[in-house]
């Protein structure tokens, strides 16, 4: 898919331009504009056919085979509207010549493509005799013809449909013969005579078979793109010799399969009614009739084929079986009526007869063979001179117009370039000259320039990196080490962080002196320096360092001087300030001590009471937490204890109770039954006894009250 | 596909199928598919986006499908156009805003042609040897721009009506057969530059 934008719109394309510079041809379509911007595919680009003279060649052969093929299919209408009959020739190039009434050449029929290379150019036009002459000749030189190879001719005419015996039979026939012949037209005979003239030359030389074929056969044959001639031949060894020809064998093999001898001077005759096919031997007339010579070949055959093994005779059934009782009937009557008669005897008798007419006709036909050769070559020749002078012309004025064309083009380019590269040439040689002088004005100042740059540059910056450093270096070294030490060692441990400060304090500012002196030297150094420089570049360097030495050690030896002094000034000063600060602070530090004892050990005073307070009454809250703890502890157990003894005792007591009680009653029964008795015995000694009775029971009441007493404090343990 | 399917998705198909579907709008239509406002191909696509929500597996190939599709849509819509001027025969013309534009162009094109001649090229020329490589035809569209603002050259082609090839492969570096090669084209784009053929140089952006 591309874009392009429409040009230009011809008859027949359009010129588009792409956006990438693409130019194209495209077919037209409705609606196209100049202007316009459209879609275009590839399929869409315009192709030119070119027509260069091969391509035309090229093109109107595949145009005329187009129409020949068209015109094999549709048969019928294309051959009968312009042709009167066909003539085919097979050799090994198979090709149908067509003609019209007066025998004349209309069209040529390829049925291989051998048959292309013996055609001359022009065929159409010429008369049957001289195309069939060509076509024998050309395949002759072409090797296409060897000697005793042979030429299939058939002949059909488009509206004679029958089949007609061109042999001539022997007197009995004539009657009948003649009677046909007259009822035939007069082309008829025009295009026999024509063929047998031909063949009568061509049997000197080569094997000869004819065959007069009807249009239904031809048509037939035409459907099967192969020649009637061909067709005719493959369907005579089918039958005759009972295999179908391969139709990839000559001519000649399938004549040998046949298995029929026949010499130069006889045409073999080719025979097919509805009823019966024969290949019979014939001899040409002077009236180019042609009479049957031999016994028909097909009896040959047939006799042989009687004689052959089993495979042969079922062959020879299959056919039997196609051809029919008729046919061999038919052969039968031929063969023992006509056909014997004619045989030895006769044979014999005319062999001399016809040999002799033979050789006459022989020499005839040679001499006007030499003339008709003769006159081809020259018209052969003459036509070939034409074709080429044409050929030539037209070659020549196409070659003339492309050269001119070619050579004013290239001639226009190479002028101009020669006229531009001398003109290129002058014009360079003038600006070169001029360039050079400029560029080498140009380059020695810039070069100058560079040059003292790079020295100013370089000179500045050796001396002022060596001052600096040297004076840096020694300075920086010096001052530091001496101050460090010094001051070091002079001022040890004591000295604290404030006293650092100061001193680097003044170091710094001392430093700051020294450099700013410093750089004041190196400055004036350098201007007198660069003074110097500027006198003479060359020596300054020297004189520089030199100086430079000079300026160093006098700066070198003020700045010793200077912070010497500084030194031991600062060292004083720091020196007094530093014990000045070390007795007071000292005396701020003991009463500050003292403030603080003081102050903590009232602090803690206060905070041991406190403490002993808060103990002593945590004790005694925990003691009497504990103690009332264990106290009621003790009683729950106490009373736990007392319940479960009481309950115990209660239990015995009751249980104890019980059984005294018991004990006690039966005693007691048993006691006052007995006194009861003892008194009612006693009654007499009633008043004595009471006394002892009231003794015993006091002593009872006792032992209860005892018991009582015992059993209470069972109880209350 | 399924009708929920992704706009994104839908937009790389119909980008994807660009392509194809000018092709199919040529082919119906048979005319070509303009690059500017085609209400054709407006319709072909739209046709071919409801060719994407109606297609199912089953239809077959969905270009085929597609192409019919879009066919049916075309002619539905010549059918309808053609009964709205029957309506009203007055607007026949129709993208009038459109025309200005064409016939500008138009008039454009054909000064140049003419212009063109008079240096020895014809378009058809122009056709033949045209291009094909894509980095030369890059190579020698940069060249041409930058010779475009030389003036020596300008003044040597206008007088001479030819293309001082020495003087530009000297000049720009480059080797005369190949300048030689390209004359024509080269001749035709500073043609155009120096007449100032808009509707070509926005055409080859140069």
């Amino acid at each position: 898919m591309k874009k392009g934008l429409v040009i230009k719109i011809h008859n027949e394309y359009a010129v588009v331009l792409s956006p990438n510079g693409e130019v194209n041809k495209i077919r037209l379509r409705k609606h196209l504009m100049v202007g316009d911007s459209i879609y275009f595919e590839d399929k869409d680009i315009y192709i030119k056919i070119k027509f260069n003279k091969q391509f035309r060649v090229m093109a109107v052969a595949m145009v005329a085979s187009i129409i020949l093929v068209f015109s094999l299919v549709a048969f019928n209408q294309t051959i009968t509207a312009e042709s009167y009959g066909v003539i085919t020739v097979d050799i090994n190039p198979s090709l149908g010549i067509l003609i019209d009434r007066n025998c004349n050449v209309v069209a040529l029929e390829y049925y291989n493509d051998d048959a292309r290379n013996v055609v001359n150019k022009k065929m159409v036009g010429l008369s049957l005799s001289e195309a069939l002459d060509i076509v024998v000749e050309n395949a002759k030189e072409k090797e296409y013809l060897k000697e005793d190879a042979t030429i299939v001719i058939t002949a059909t005419m488009f509206d004679g449909t029958e089949h007609e015996n061109i042999i001539e039979d022997e007197d009995e026939d004539e009657d009948e013969n003649e009677n046909e012949f007259e009822n035939k037209s007069k082309t008829k005979n025009l295009l026999m005579d024509n063929v047998m003239a031909n063949v009568k030359t061509y049997q000197q030389e080569y094997h000869v078979v004819v065959y007069k074929g009807t249009k239904e056969e031809y048509e037939e044959a035409s459907v099967k793109k192969i020649s009637l001639g061909r067709n005719i031949l493959n369907e005579v060894s089918k039958e005759v010799a009972g295999n179908e020809a391969n139709a990839k064998d000559s001519i000649d093999d399938v004549i040998n399969k046949l298995g029929i001898d026949y010499e130069k001077s006889d045409v073999l005759v080719i025979n097919k009614s509805d009823e019966k096919m024969m290949v019979e031997l014939g001899e040409i007339k002077e009236d180019n009739s042609v009479k049957r010579v031999k016994q028909s070949a097909f009896k040959n055959k047939r006799d042989i084929e009687d004689k052959t093994d089993e495979n042969a005779i079922e062959e020879t059934n299959i056919v039997k079986d196609k051809i029919g009782n008729v046919v061999e009937n038919n052969i039968k009557d031929k063969t023992d009526n006509k056909m014997i008669k004619v045989t030895e005897e006769e044979a014999d008798g005319k062999a001399g007869d016809i040999k002799s007419k033979v050789d006459k006709g022989a020499e005839v036909v040679k001499g006007k063979v030499k003339d008709i050769k003769g006159k081809v070559e020259e018209i052969d020749k003459e036509i070939d001179k034409e074709i080429d002078k044409e050929i030539d012309k037209e070659i020549d004025e196409e070659i003339d117009e492309e050269v001119d064309e070619e050579v004013d083009e290239e001639v226009d380019e190479e002028v101009d370039e020669e006229v531009d590269e001398e003109v290129d040439e002058e014009v360079d040689e003038e600006v070169d000259e001029e360039i050079d002088e400029e560029i080498d004005e140009e380059i020695d100042e810039e070069i100058d320039e560079e040059i003292d740059e790079e020295i100013d540059e370089e000179v500045d910056e050796e001396v002022d990196e060596e001052v600096d450093e040297e004076v840096d270096e020694e300075v920086d070294e010096e001052i530091d080490e001496e101050i460090d030490k010094e001051i070091d060692e002079e001022i040890d441990k004591e000295i604290d962080e404030e006293v650092d400060e100061e001193v680097d304090e003044e170091i710094d500012r001392v430093a700051e002196e020294i450099k700013g002196k410093a750089e004041e030297g190196k400055d004036r150094v350098a201007e007198e320096i660069k003074g110097k420089i500027d006198e003479g570049k060359d020596k300054a360097a020297e004189e520089i360092k030199g100086k430079v030495d000079e300026g160093k050690d006098k700066v070198a030896g003020e700045i010793k001087g200077k912070a010497e002094e500084g030194k031991d000034r600062v060292a004083e000063e720091i020196k007094g300030k530093a014990e000045e600060g070390k007795d007071e602070v000292a005396g701020n530090i003991k009463d500050k001590a003292e403030e603080g004892k003081d102050r903590v050990a009232e602090e803690i005073k206060g905070k041991v009471e406190e403490g002993k307070d808060r103990v002593a009454e945590e004790i005694k809250g925990k003691v009497e937490e504990g103690k009332a703890k264990v106290a009621g502890d003790i009683k729950d157990k106490a009373e736990k204890g007392k319940d479960k003894v009481a309950e115990e005792i209660k239990g015995k007591a009751e249980e104890g109770k019980d059984e005294v009680a018991g004990n006690i009653k039966g005693k007691v029964d048993e006691g006052k039954d007995r006194v009861a008795e003892e008194i009612k015995d006693k009654d007499k000694d009633k008043v004595t006894k009471d006394k002892d009775e009231k003794e015993r029971v006091k002593d009872k009441d006792k032992l209860i009250e005892d018991t009582k007493v015992k059993v209470s404090k069972r109880l209350g343990r | 596909m399924r009708k929920d399917i992704a706009i994104e998705d839908k937009n790389e198909l119909i980008k994807k199928y660009m392509p194809f579907i000018i092709s199919v709008t040529a082919e119906v239509t048979n005319k070509y598919v303009s690059v500017e406002n085609s209400e054709e191909l407006s319709i072909s696509l739209e046709a071919f986006n409801e060719a994407i929500d109606r297609y199912e597996s089953g239809k077959g190939n969905l270009l085929t499908y597609a192409k019919t599709v879009i066919k049916s849509r075309l002619i539905d819509y010549h059918r309808k156009r053609r009964k709205v001027i029957l309506l009203d025969d007055c607007n026949v013309i129709e993208e009038g805003y459109n025309m200005e534009h064409d016939i500008h162009n138009k008039e454009e094109l054909q000064k140049y042609e003419v212009i063109l001649q008079s240096y020895g090229i014809g378009f058809e020329q122009l056709a033949n040897c045209s291009i094909k490589h894509t980095k030369t035809r890059e190579r020698i569209t940069n060249l041409v721009k930058s010779i475009s603002t030389d003036q020596e050259i300008e003044k040597a082609i206008k007088s001479t009506k030819r293309l001082p090839i020495t003087l530009i492969s000297k000049k720009y570096f480059i080797s005369k057969s190949v300048v030689k090669a390209h004359k024509l084209f080269i001749k035709a784009l500073l043609v155009a530059v120096y007449y100032q053929i808009s509707s070509v140089l926005d055409w080859l952006e140069i």
